[in-house]
């Protein structure tokens, strides 16, 4: 006899949920236990940026950010010296690349006006209150660390 | 407390979540398992971030589930084309046919209780072909809809729902055949 399928659905439903809940093996536990322990015990710098200790995920990023920013000075400086061979290697240049190379330009420099306005002013100010701010997390975690729980376990 | 002994607790409180899970989308108790031990390993990786989290049952529940459909979609034939085919002797996750994994089931029928019709009603969940137990584990026990089955698996709603609809029909026959005259 062909049940309805909403009534199927109900049917099955109610009988699965009834199942109780398989039980893990006595196995599993030490099993995972065990390859918890075996597991390398990798460098800090070996594993994934996001399993990196906090402050070096700070370290890390502010390098980056004076890596991109020391760049960006870099090419402005050479600017003048691109310009230079540009014309040495192509003295009459065609209209559309000249006007790509403006474009191009007035992208870079109001990127920099950008920066410079809004950015640059904050950079300093932001990088010590981060910097602060973690050492100081840092600092009390560790003598939160020694002093309420090493305490309590001395008691 | 240690960060071994937190640990420690966490795999005693979760670990029968996390393998009855496995052991319904695999169908095979050894490969849960090793699922299992995947899940905790990953668990442990994270765990700094996730061990005190009320979400955890649910994170738990999530990649316990990528990492059975990894492993089905890895190291057996691609399922969909075993739906497509949809073969009369379609294997279930401990090698054996459907009607096979019935047989054995129910071989000792006449002495079953309450208990033991649920345990053949889990045998005959675990010995669906894998195109028919993934979804209805999905569906029952995960509770996703079919838009979100078919999403996950990377088939049609259609598919999803004709195979939820084989796999019910499949089971019906073990609490059929447990309520029927004998």
């Amino acid at each position: 006899m062909t049940m309805d399928p909403a009534d199927l659905e109900r049917l099955i439903g109610d009988a699965l949920k009834a199942l109780p809940t398989p039980a893990a093996p006595p196995t599993l536990f030490s099993r995972v236990m065990a390859a918890v322990e075996a597991r390398p015990a990798a460098p800090w710098y070996a594993r994934p940026w996001m399993a990196w200790p906090r402050i070096w995920q700070a370290a890390s990023a502010s390098v980056l950010l004076v890596v991109v920013v020391g760049l960006a000075r870099v090419w402005s400086l050479t600017e003048v010296v691109r310009h230079t061979l540009v014309r040495q290697l192509m003295p009459s240049p065609p209209d559309w690349m000249v006007q790509a190379v403006d474009a191009g330009t007035a992208v870079v420099e109001a990127a920099r006006i950008g920066w410079r306005v809004i950015a640059e002013p904050m950079l300093i100010p932001v990088t010590v209150f981060l910097c602060v701010m973690t050492a100081a997390c840092v600092l009390f975690a560790a003598a939160l660390n020694r002093v309420a729980l090493g305490g309590a376990s001395e008691s | 407390m240690t960060d071994a002994d937190r640990f420690e607790a966490f795999v005693r409180e979760f670990q029968d979540m996390v393998f009855a899970t496995a052991v319904r989308l695999l169908g095979n108790r050894a490969e849960a398992e090793d699922a299992a031990q995947t899940v905790f390993l990953k668990a442990f990786e994270r765990f700094h971030d996730i061990g005190a989290s009320p979400t955890v049952p649910g994170w738990l529940k999530t990649v316990t589930t990528n990492v059975c459909l990894n492993h089905l979609s890895r190291y057996r034939s691609r399922w969909r084309l075993f739906s497509e085919m949809d073969r009369a002797d379609d294997k279930g996750g401990d090698g054996r046919t459907f009607e096979a994994g019935i047989a054995a089931a129910g071989s000792h029928a006449s002495d079953l209780e309450a208990a033991d019709e649920q345990q053949r009603l889990e045998r005959a969940l675990r010995a669906l072909p894998d195109h028919q137990r993934v979804p209805l584990v999905l569906f029952h026990f995960e509770d996703r809809s079919y838009q979100e089955i078919a999403d996950t698996l990377g088939v049609s709603l259609a598919k999803v729902k004709t195979d939820i609809f084989r796999g019910r029909e499949a089971l019906k026959q073990v609490l059929t055949d447990d309520d029927g005259p004998r």
